[in-house]
């Protein structure tokens, strides 16, 4: 018998607000509908009618998740406008925040699979070690989710040398914690028998559909702006290019994981080689006439601000999300499984369309 | 043959349905694999032609409007049967490279294939028809596949509306079928049907328009949909009529084709995104039918085909090579491409090798149907120069695409890598063209069917060899002279966020270029841009009641009007 399942716009597996309607024949989903917009605000409307100096605020509010993400691309694209640099020390402390944002919200994200899951333990376990890492997060930036941090030539705030001693310890800890639990987890059963096989989303159909970041990773998708074009101080360390073939909610997971360590790992190498010197940016209140457009990759996958300034105002401001989960990658990862798999398989996508409506 | 033809549309209907029906069951993969099968399956309506076994028309009264007679005819000859034959050729290879690029484990996309398949009912119903009213029907038909397969793919719901321009086709096609009873009658709508098509296909701001759809499901509704059957009909409509016009429709005609291929070359050249220079080039090559027709000489008709047959191919490999490109790089605007980690080879030479068919260089097809066009128009000193430069403008539209087919960054990143998958479909395409090219004469038989009609006088082979080598040396030179002039570029450092958008990777003079022409384009202010304005609030105008049809909406539309023809053909 054929039926109609809701899923959202509200519910746990969902990271904002969205309505997937399961059609569903038996326990088998045959397709979906997806609709998103319940998040658009014109951001990119709204900044065009600010000056420059309220528009920092408004940036680091597009995503509560991904807020360093979308203040660094706009700075970059305003410093690539204004044609400013940036002191070595100042990009050095913008990335150490842009993995801690990347680890916060790959924990958050696998930490909503295990609840849902029904293993509560690890669950509990993912958050403490978030709670952690957003602890060395208020240490850099003065704030745990909204941080706004990053500033034409520069940063907001300094890092002292007690601080950044403060931030190694809290750092070190739940790298090592994370990889016991990594070592703990992978080979659970009531963990494996759950995830693997589920949700599958191949290399060809991942390419077709224009899937990227962690999701296009996991399903054999070598791309990573990090490494393929780096920007901030990804050029100086060495990040590690984590990759799965299997594609499915089990590859997801173990890619997150990882991921997760391996941003700990580099936060603690950047703030032992942290240079010393200028840090301080600066509101930059006249652009040059012009374009630019910058991407970075952002925990849930690629983000794009394209700027375009008059010379006196900005004309234009474009957001593109390039790794926000879509209706076509949802259809794919959905049709075929089991209606109990579909919070799961929708949780492990990180499901959030906040950075793809501005 | 109007039993056998609409057998086989039914038959192609029932196939689609089921392909719907089965979309959340089977896999897409063999969904794609049936949907091919059965357009493989149609190539047997051509060759049914080919051995004689229908007969050149037939018909039968479908029924009766306002006491009016409305009779179905269908027409066999040779235009037909060859289109039909490139047409469905081309269908094929879109529709083996989409069930490829969805991979074995996917389902639940069945209907972009059953889209597929009511795109190509409509458009043989358009091919073959011989009243107004079944290419009403037939285009109608096409944009309604169409409309479903972009439905099908669009990543936001916000974006899956319909647009202004198939309602503009078929207020046009009303209007055709409202004046004039037979095709052949339809002199005084001549120019006006050139103007709306030269509009419709690329003028309109539907291609301004950001869409997620990838390219790859665009290519049957823009390489082979509405535009490329627009051209079709105005094929069919000035081969039966050319010879009664008078000089002064000649001469409009050939004024609009000139137009059309300048300003379709101009706006390929200053577009900024891939979609954009593409519907631009697809005006020029479409405009060369115009230009051929309106030489006045009886030879026009066969270029004409050929021009035709070569526009379907060489769009439909552009499109599936640079799909294949936006999806790799999820963008479409030639200042953000980013560099590959590795180079779209395939994908690349096929592009390559289109771009330069459509341009006119040898030794493909493009080379020797140019030639027969430059040497159709003795009376009209004018038009060779007129026809280079258009040319020339045309090949230039096309390097910004190819070189970004190529273009690899300054950081190699260590694993990195390109799924190559796909990109041999439009190669297949393009070994036609090679062929076509170094024995044209043997494709102006076959298009002529009579081996005792003598075709256009085609280059012979050393021509278009020396003319090939001499096209190679010039175009080393013109690279080598770029590479002086390129801009210097910063590495990829960071030092303060990614380079000031210079339009990068493009050399100088091409940006010079662009800036000298795109006034030209849209002059502000200027009549073309209060055109283009004018457009733009007519399509926001006519799509906001399409909202409504929006997701489940425009299914049930789509069963409607299935089972209101059904019932029509079953009375």
């Amino acid at each position: 018998m054929s039926y109609l399942l809701p899923l959202g716009p509200f519910h746990p597996a969902l990271r904002s607000p969205q309505r997937i309607v399961l059609r569903a024949d038996g326990d088998i989903i045959q397709d979906i509908e997806h609709r998103d917009g319940y998040s658009t605000r014109n951001i990119a409307d709204r900044i065009r009618r600010f000056d420059l100096a309220r528009s920092y605020t408004l940036i680091n509010r597009i995503c509560g998740v991904h807020s360093h993400h979308h203040a660094l691309a706009w700075t970059m694209a305003l410093e690539a406008l204004a044609g400013l640099s940036v002191p070595p020390r100042a990009q050095v402390l913008r990335t150490v925040a842009a993995e801690l944002e990347r680890a916060a919200s790959h924990l958050q994200t696998t930490a909503v699979v295990f609840d849902l899951l029904g293993l509560g333990q690890v669950q509990r376990q993912l958050f403490a070690l978030r709670e952690w890492v957003l602890a060395a997060m208020q240490h850099l930036t003065g704030h745990r989710l909204v941080v706004d941090f990053a500033r034409p030539g520069g940063i907001q705030v300094d890092l002292t040398d007690e601080e950044r001693a403060a931030m190694l310890r809290l750092v070190r800890k739940p790298a090592a914690m994370l990889y016991r639990l990594i070592d703990r987890t992978i080979t659970r059963r009531a963990f494996t028998r759950r995830v693997v096989g589920v949700g599958t989303l191949l290399q060809p159909a991942a390419e077709t559909l224009g899937v990227s970041g962690p999701v296009g990773r996991a399903s054999g998708i070598k791309r990573d702006l990090r490494t393929d074009a780096p920007y901030a101080s990804y050029a100086e360390v060495k990040v590690a290019q984590v990759t799965q073939t299997g594609g499915d909610t089990y590859a997801r997971i173990m890619l997150l994981l990882l991921e997760t360590f391996d941003s700990l790992q580099l936060v603690q190498r950047l703030l032992e080689q942290l240079p010393a010197g200028a840090w301080q940016g600066q509101v930059v209140e006249a652009l040059p006439p012009g374009t630019s457009s910058v991407t970075v990759e952002a925990p849930a996958g690629p983000i794009r601000h394209t700027l375009v300034s008059d010379g006196t105002r900005l004309t234009t401001l474009q957001l593109e999300a390039l790794g926000a989960p879509h209706r076509l990658v949802l259809r794919a990862l959905l049709a075929g499984q089991l209606v109990e798999n579909a919070a799961v398989i929708v949780a492990s996508v990180g499901a959030c369309m906040t950075c793809a409506e501005d | 043959m109007a039993v056998l033809l609409l057998g086989l549309c039914l038959g192609l209907l029932l196939v689609a349905l089921a392909i719907w029906a089965l979309s959340g069951r089977v896999r897409t993969f063999s969904l794609g694999l049936l949907a091919t099968l059965g357009l493989v399956t149609l190539l047997g309506l051509p060759a049914a032609q080919l051995s004689g076994h229908l007969p050149p028309q037939t018909g039968f009264v479908w029924g009766t409007l306002n006491d009016t007679a409305l009779e179905l005819r269908f027409a066999s000859d040779s235009l037909p049967t060859f289109f039909s034959s490139i047409w469905l050729l081309c269908a094929i290879i879109i529709s083996g490279g989409l069930a490829s690029t969805f991979g074995r484990t996917t389902r639940a996309f069945g209907l972009v294939f059953a889209g597929l398949l009511i795109l190509v009912l409509g458009g043989l119903l358009t091919i073959f028809s011989a009243t107004p009213i079944g290419v009403w029907l037939g285009l109608g038909t096409t944009w309604m596949g169409g409309t479903i397969m972009q439905q099908t793919t669009t990543a936001h719901n916000r974006e899956a509306t319909l647009s202004g321009l198939p309602i503009l086709v078929l207020a046009l096609a009303v209007l055709v079928y409202a004046a004039t009873p037979t095709l052949a009658g339809a002199q005084v709508l001549g120019g006006p049907w050139l103007a709306g098509c030269a509009l419709l296909i690329g003028l309109a701001p539907r291609w301004g328009t950001t869409t997620t759809a990838p390219l790859l499901v665009r290519a049957p509704t823009t390489a082979l949909g509405l535009p490329l059957l627009s051209g079709y009909l105005f094929v069919r409509y000035a081969t039966e009529t050319a010879p009664t016009w008078s000089q002064q429709t000649t001469a409009a005609v050939l004024l609009v084709g000139v137009s059309g291929l300048l300003l379709g070359a101009v706006n390929a050249v200053a577009a900024r995104r891939l979609m954009e220079a593409f519907s631009g080039q697809l005006v020029a090559q479409l405009a060369l039918l115009a230009v051929t027709f309106g030489t006045g000489q009886p030879a026009a008709g066969p270029i004409a085909i050929g021009l035709l047959a070569h526009t379907a191919v060489t769009s439909t490999s552009i499109a599936l090579a640079a799909g294949q490109l936006e999806r790799v790089t999820r963008d479409d605007r030639f200042a953000t491409l980013p560099p590959l980690p590795q180079p779209l080879r395939r994908a690349g030479i096929a592009y390559g090798l289109a771009a330069m068919s459509c341009a006119g260089l040898p030794p493909l097809l493009g080379y020797a149907l140019r030639r027969v066009v430059l040497l159709l128009a003795p009376a009209q000193p004018w038009l060779p120069p007129v026809l280079l430069a258009g040319s020339t403008l045309l090949a230039l539209s096309y390097l910004p695409t190819l070189v970004a087919f190529f273009r690899r960054p300054a950081f190699r990143s260590p694993l990195a890598a390109v799924e190559q998958r796909g990109g041999g479909w439009p190669l297949l395409l393009m070994t036609g063209l090679l062929l076509g090219g170094l024995v044209p004469d043997n494709i102006w038989q076959w298009i002529l069917g009579d081996p005792s009609v003598t075709g256009p006088q085609a280059p012979p082979l050393a021509a278009i060899i020396s003319t090939a080598v001499t096209t190679l040396i010039v175009l080393l030179a013109f690279g080598l002279v770029n590479r002086a002039l390129r801009h210097p570029r910063p590495g990829v450092q960071f030092g303060g966020g990614e380079p000031l958008d210079e339009e990068p990777g493009w050399t100088l003079p091409f940006v010079a270029l662009r800036a000298m022409l795109w006034p030209l384009v849209v002059p502000e202010p200027g009549p073309l841009h209060a055109l283009w304005q004018w457009l733009a609030r007519q399509r926001e105008r006519f799509s906001a009641p399409w909202h409504l049809l929006e997701r489940r909406y425009y299914l049930a539309l789509v069963v409607v009007s299935l089972i209101t023809v059904l019932l029509l053909a079953a009375q």
